[in-house]
């Protein structure tokens, strides 16, 4: 009398091999820390403003540089902010600027440089940020054609500023 | 004699059994306590035992993080950009050694600036297209205006061209949007050679 290969085994013993899962876990949990902190340097919460067409295209793949109007009180800024850096913003603050993103560009000429602003900024706190981005063009000695000056807003009728 | 001899034998016997038995009260050597043939109890219990982490809490954590970061990043995926040429500016370059930075190239004063549409946005929002079209209006009456006016395939008797150059001049205190809302409309309706006012102030005079 034989006992069956089965029975032989003994009794079931099904575990599940969660090592897998738990480095894919880890993995994602690095990934969402490091994108965080990306998204931080380049995006201040801002509400952009929203256009009524579908014109504005998607944002490129190429490297940029975000140069953001950090919003104050009256429709001021109360400074300008590239990367994890901060400007005043008076006239050393925009000069500054100027020479950090000149400085940028010429390093890498084929740079995106996007502008981004509230909607509810005054033209006169935006228009000095514009104006630092073609001063360092100037002073980069970077062909124009080559960089990319792009005004950064919402589609109409999506997304939440 | 040999009474006193199967005594003696006897009483050590009787020594070692009660020694023997001090030994499994006070629970000595397994060995000692088991009968042959039988395996111990310890023994029995200890084989096949494997050490575990329980791993359950860590993985609650692990995925409280997972969704915290999920939630929490923002990703930006809805913006859009709108390209522009920025004004063309006479920077100082950094004199070298001390030297006065070379002068501004002195501009002809007959010469005429490039013919182009510049519209005026004021701080209510409302824009003022400037000849030849020299009214004000609300941004929904230009978006329709320029559209209109752009020459192209939906309308041949246009009165610019899609390389008309048009400038936007929006005041000091005019929004952000509203300021943004005007390229917008120009881009939409197809021209390319869109843009705003090139302004004379030096960089950092916001005010």
């Amino acid at each position: 009398m034989r006992a069956s290969r089965i029975h032989s085994r003994g009794p079931a013993h099904i575990e599940a091999q969660l090592t897998p899962l738990i480095d894919m876990a880890f993995l994602l949990i690095v990934f969402f820390v490091l994108v965080g902190q990306v998204a931080s340097a380049e995006f201040v919460e801002l509400s952009l403003p929203r256009t009524a067409s579908d014109a504005p295209g998607r944002p490129g793949d190429a490297q940029r540089l975000v140069v953001n109007v950090v919003p104050a009180r009256d429709s001021g800024a109360a400074a300008y902010r590239l990367g994890r850096r901060e400007f005043g913003p008076d006239a050393g603050g925009l000069a500054e600027l100027a020479r950090t993103l000149a400085e940028a560009i010429r390093a890498k000429p084929a740079l995106e440089v996007n502008v981004r602003a509230d909607r509810a900024t005054a033209y006169s706190w935006v228009r000095p940020a514009m104006d630092a981005v073609s001063d360092a063009l100037a002073l980069s000695g970077v062909d124009r054609s080559r960089v990319r000056v792009r005004l950064v807003v919402l589609p109409a009728g999506g997304g939440d500023g | 004699m040999a009474d006193a001899t199967a005594a003696e034998d006897r009483a050590r016997t009787l020594g070692a059994l009660e020694r023997l038995a001090a030994t499994a009260r006070a629970g000595g050597p397994a060995q000692a306590r088991t009968l042959p043939g039988r395996p111990s109890r310890r023994r029995a219990r200890g084989v096949g035992t494997t050490l575990r982490t329980n791993l359950t809490p860590m993985i609650d954590v692990v995925f409280l993080l997972l969704i915290f970061y999920m939630a929490t990043t923002r990703w930006g995926t809805d913006e859009r950009v709108i390209a522009m040429d920025l004004a063309r500016r006479t920077a100082q370059a950094p004199a070298a050694d001390g030297a006065a930075p070379a002068p501004a190239p002195a501009r002809d004063p007959f010469a005429l600036d490039d013919e182009s549409l510049r519209i005026e946005v004021l701080a209510d929002g409302s824009v003022r297209a400037g000849t030849p079209l020299g009214r004000t209006m609300r941004l929904t009456e230009l978006r329709e205006l320029l559209a209109r006016e752009c020459r192209g395939v939906g309308s041949p008797g246009g009165m610019f061209e899609p390389s008309f150059p048009i400038v936007v001049a929006p005041a000091e205190d005019a929004p952000w949007e509203a300021a943004v809302a005007v390229l917008d409309a120009a881009t939409a309706a197809g021209y390319r050679n869109v843009g705003f006012e090139r302004r004379t102030a030096p960089a950092g005079a916001a005010r």
